[in-house]
């Protein structure tokens, strides 16, 4: 399974919670609230742009609106692939923070 | 798009970056932000945020960019590489179109840059120039490679423009003895010591400053340097130079000069010995003449100078000196047709240049064309693909890329075949030619970007129709395009395109025929004299008993008769006859009468017939003294009943007691010449050998010449070898272009091929719907030549005034001359169609006997 960086996999994460309203304004706003992760438009646009290209994100086109000043919107999806990368990237996490409060409060 | 409220020059930035795709997403999320920062915050807060997230985005947009270029790249690679297999036959036959293209184009520019080149690698070279003369000689103004000897030196010293001069001479044949071996033609320069500092002849061993300072000091040429020597030191070694074996010190020793150069020496002196060998003819320095070459400053000014040379040349009353120019150095090889130019000297011609450049030119525009016409052809073909590309969302400029990339790729494949194709076809240029072409990109960069522009420039040219009018998102320009490969109506571009290779075709067969014929004519004409089998012997400088050689030589059967005197192809410049007196003569008149010095036997040994009168005859001694004068010679002195008239030439008095017919002397170029023949012994020696056993008859010649001269080396030269070398521009010119022709004419026809198999194959449908209708095989071929036919008058018609102005103009540097009459042309026009039918036919007769069942099958 390739690697995801920390941010594309906060990334797919943000969409997951999003939901149906998965679009750049939102997926950002999510980041900066949820992470603190403060970034650029660009900066988001350019991960999401990647994991599209790689499929683990779908892209759907809708008509316009007001979200996005009255442009045509593009919502990200995760895709079966996508799903899958969370749940490797769960195992790995659960299974390297495993007794990570013990190991907290003995230092 | 509606109308942003966004900086105008951000917005600009950020449609840069973003794909078509993207743009109104993402455009959309900055808005909204900064709509909603303006409203809270203000004008200037908006402001700076955008500019701060446009700063920050950059680097990311960029790196999507990148990276879907990388994408479709590498998928543009994969279609065009698919199609060239799917479509096999037309991407060998445009390849292989292309490819001959480019290797004719890139071998005729190797030559080209090679002309180019001479003279260059000097360091000063764009500061040295030749003083050159428009010389009165007789009532004719001839263009001079010499000068006043004193000239340059007196430019040096009077004007500070002019940085140093020297006067150089070259002479071959001449003696040059070391130890045991002598060489009777070693190249001799006279120079100023000078020399070094203007040209860049390297040195090897020894001091410019000081190589030529002692007058009996000589430099020598690696060449010579190994062959008199071999590993040797050559320094302070004696050799003997000239007839009168005076010896010299080598002092230094020279690279030998690179072929490209127009100064060719094998040893170098200085001039003074060449003013000491002419002080017997005891001439002033201001008559005297040299070639002279200054170096000057880099901000000269010529205008001035050259009024400086007039005032200087007017002050010294040589007035035989009509005008004396500055030639630059570089324009020697190519642009220089003057008198006297050095001997090995290799005389370029700038007309050669420009006609072998467009030719090259020409090739390379009908293999675009071809190329262009048969992928267009192909990419209908490939209309399913576009449309499917456009629908998933590629943009005009994603197509324009796409095709461009494909033609690029075609280009440079091709490329790699024609370089294959220039290294083996090298060696040939090189004979033909006689030059060291050498094709080496690496050291030559402006030739490699001359190859790298002429591909790319190929590419996008041939790939340009195509990629813009296919991948325009109007239907009805696409259909309309149908105009390059569509029949519809007559002038369309394709049968313009085909037209135009066709006046080439012509254009280029014409020339070569025309040339070919007129090389045939000089070939064979009548020049007024048998030239066949006469040997001719140069005389040395110790003469020998022309009677007594002679007899000895007549021994030999098969030798027929043997004269002396000057060659027919001797030139007619100079020797002009000078204080000519006859019975009867007008005081006021100047006729001009070329000398010509000849011996007993001469008119029967060149086999030249009399109008009047007889030839120098060993009954009459007092013929020494007499003259014999050609009919032109008659005319032009306006004589009545020539024969026995007083006659008298620089003094010398006699009669006239013949009149020869005239004949051709030196080439055809000029007409005929009035010529007086006076009574000589000295000269050539000239040899009619019988037309067998000609190895044997030379043999024997040399035994008879060391018996009378053991220490001289026999060397024979064949007239008609001189005489074709009179020609031998043209002659290389014709065969070479001839080969040339050839090739273009290979690239013309594969193209056809290519567009008439297109064009069946366009047609299947409607052939297999006439054949069910009961056309035979005839009917439809008559169809698709009819197309080509009336194509090709067309282009016949336009080619005929162009051939006929170029070549009257090439022929006109001929006196003697082939009749440019119309069956040349309507014979290169016949030729031409008469092979474009049979590839039409070969095509269409293969389509029209398609089975109909095959071609009417749904797809």
């Amino acid at each position: 399974m390739k690697h995801l960086t920390s941010l594309e996999e906060n990334i797919l994460l943000s969409v997951y919670y999003l939901k149906d309203n998965a679009y750049l304004i939102s997926i950002r706003n999510h980041l900066k609230e949820k992470a603190g992760i403060d970034l650029a438009i660009g900066s988001v646009f350019a991960p999401l742009d990647r994991l599209h290209r790689k499929g683990l994100l779908d892209t759907v086109s809708d008509k316009p609106s007001p979200k996005v000043g009255g442009r045509t919107i593009k919502y990200y999806l995760l895709t079966d692939k996508g799903i899958e990368a969370l749940r490797e990237r769960q195992k790995v996490i659960s299974k390297m923070w495993v007794d990570f409060d013990t190991l907290n409060s003995k230092a | 798009m509606n109308k942003s409220e966004l900086p105008k020059t951000g917005l600009a930035l950020l449609m840069l970056m973003l794909r078509t795709s993207d743009k109104e997403h993402v455009i959309g999320s900055f808005e909204v932000e900064y709509l909603e920062i303006y409203s809270k915050k203000g004008r200037l807060s908006s402001k700076i945020w955008f500019w701060e997230q446009i700063l920050l985005s950059l680097l990311p947009l960029l790196k999507v960019q990148l990276s879907w270029g990388i994408v479709m790249f590498g998928n543009y690679i994969k279609t065009a590489l698919r199609n060239i297999k799917t479509q096999k036959t037309y991407s060998m036959i445009n390849i292989t179109g292309l490819a001959a293209g480019m290797a004719c184009c890139i071998l005729i520019l190797v030559w080209v840059f090679y002309e180019f080149s001479y003279d260059r690698f000097h360091k000063n070279q764009d500061r040295i120039y030749r003083l050159v003369s428009d010389y009165q000689s007789g009532s004719r103004l001839l263009g001079m490679s010499y000068t006043p000897l004193p000239l340059g030196e007196t430019l040096k010293n009077n004007y500070p423009d002019v940085l140093e001069s020297s006067r150089c001479m070259f002479f071959r044949m001449n003696r040059l003895e070391s130890g045991q071996s002598v060489y009777y033609n070693t190249t001799f320069g006279y120079v100023d010591p000078s020399f070094f500092n203007i040209f860049t002849f390297p040195l090897l061993k020894g001091d410019p400053a000081k190589a030529l300072k002692d007058k009996y000091s000589v430099v020598i040429t690696e060449k010579i340097a190994q062959k008199l020597f071999a590993d040797e030191d050559p320094a302070g070694k004696n050799v003997l130079l000239f007839e009168d074996k005076i010896p010299f010190t080598v002092s230094a020793v020279i690279e030998n000069p690179p072929k490209n150069s127009h100064i060719q020496f094998d040893i170098l002196m200085n001039t003074e010995i060449s003013n000491d060998r002419r002080k017997k003819y005891n001439l002033k320095p201001w008559v005297t003449n040299t070639v002279n070459y200054i170096l000057v400053k880099e901000d000269f000014n010529k205008k001035e100078l050259e009024n400086k040379i007039t005032t200087v040349i007017k002050s010294h009353n040589v007035s035989k000196y009509k005008k004396i120019y500055l030639q630059p150095l570089t324009d020697i090889h190519l642009r220089s047709g003057l008198n006297g130019d050095t001997p090995n000297f290799d005389k370029g011609d700038i007309n050669g240049v420009i006609l072998f450049l467009s030719v090259s030119i020409i090739v390379l525009f009908i293999a675009c064309i071809n190329f262009m016409c048969l992928s267009t052809a192909s990419y209908i073909k490939r209309s399913k693909e576009v449309g499917i590309r456009k629908v998933c969302g590629a943009s005009r400029k994603d197509l324009i890329k796409q095709f461009l990339g494909e033609s690029l790729i075609f280009t440079f494949i091709a490329l790699f075949f024609a370089l294959i194709l220039v290294n083996i076809f090298l060696p040939v240029l090189k004979q033909l030619s006689g030059k060291e072409l050498d094709f080496n990109l690496v050291s030559h960069g402006y030739f490699a970007l001359a190859v790298l522009i002429i591909t790319i420039g190929t590419g996008f040219l041939a790939g340009s129709y195509p990629a813009l009018f296919l991948s325009s998102f109007r239907p009805e320009v696409i259909l309309k395009s149908r105009f390059l490969s569509g029949k519809k109506s007559r002038l369309n571009l394709r049968n313009s395109l085909v037209a135009v290779q066709f006046i080439f075709a012509i254009l280029l067969i014409t020339v070569t025929s025309v040339i070919y014929f007129q090389i045939d004519y000089i070939d064979n004409k009548d020049l007024g004299y048998d030239k066949e089998d006469i040997i001719t012997v140069y005389p040395p400088y110790k003469d020998v008993n022309r009677d007594a050689f002679r007899e000895e030589l007549l021994k030999n059967p098969n030798i027929k008769n043997v004269s002396s005197g000057f060659l027919p192809i001797r030139g007619n410049y100079g020797h002009e006859a000078r204080k000519i007196n006859w019975e009867g003569k007008d005081p006021e008149s100047k006729p001009e009468i070329h000398w010509f010095p000849a011996y007993y036997d001469y008119l029967e040994t060149f086999g030249i017939k009399l109008a009047g009168g007889r030839f120098f005859s060993r009954e009459y001694p007092a013929d020494k003294n007499n003259y014999v004068i050609n009919e032109s010679a008659v005319k032009i002195m306006g004589m009545e009943n020539p024969v026995g008239r007083r006659f008298s030439l620089n003094g010398k008095e006699g009669r006239i007691i013949g009149i020869i017919k005239d004949f051709h002397i030196s080439s055809l170029r000029v007409g005929l010449e009035p010529f007086v023949f006076q009574f000589n012994d000295g000269y050539w020696f000239i040899i009619k050998a019988g037309r067998l056993n000609q190895p044997e008859t030379i043999k024997y010649i040399e035994k008879v010449w060391g018996k009378f001269l053991p220490d001289r080396p026999f060397e024979y030269r064949f007239l008609e070898d001189d005489i074709n070398k009179m020609y031998r521009q043209e002659f290389k010119t014709g065969t070479i272009l001839r080969y040339f022709t050839f090739l273009t004419l290979f690239v013309f026809f594969l193209g056809l091929i290519g567009l008439v198999s297109f064009s069946t194959e366009q047609k299947t449908k409607e052939i297999g719907i006439r054949k069910v209708l009961g056309a035979n095989i005839t009917g439809i071929a008559a169809l698709i030549i009819k197309e080509f036919t009336l194509l090709f008058i067309i282009a016949f018609i336009l080619s005929c005034p162009a051939g006929f102005y170029f070549m009257r103009e090439w022929l006109s540097n001929f006196v003697y001359k082939i009749d440019l009459s119309w069956w040349i042309f309507a014979a290169s026009g016949i030729i031409t169609m008469v092979l474009c039918l049979l590839t039409v036919s070969f095509q269409t007769i293969k389509a029209a006997r398609k089975n109909p069942v095959d071609s009417l099958k749904c797809e």
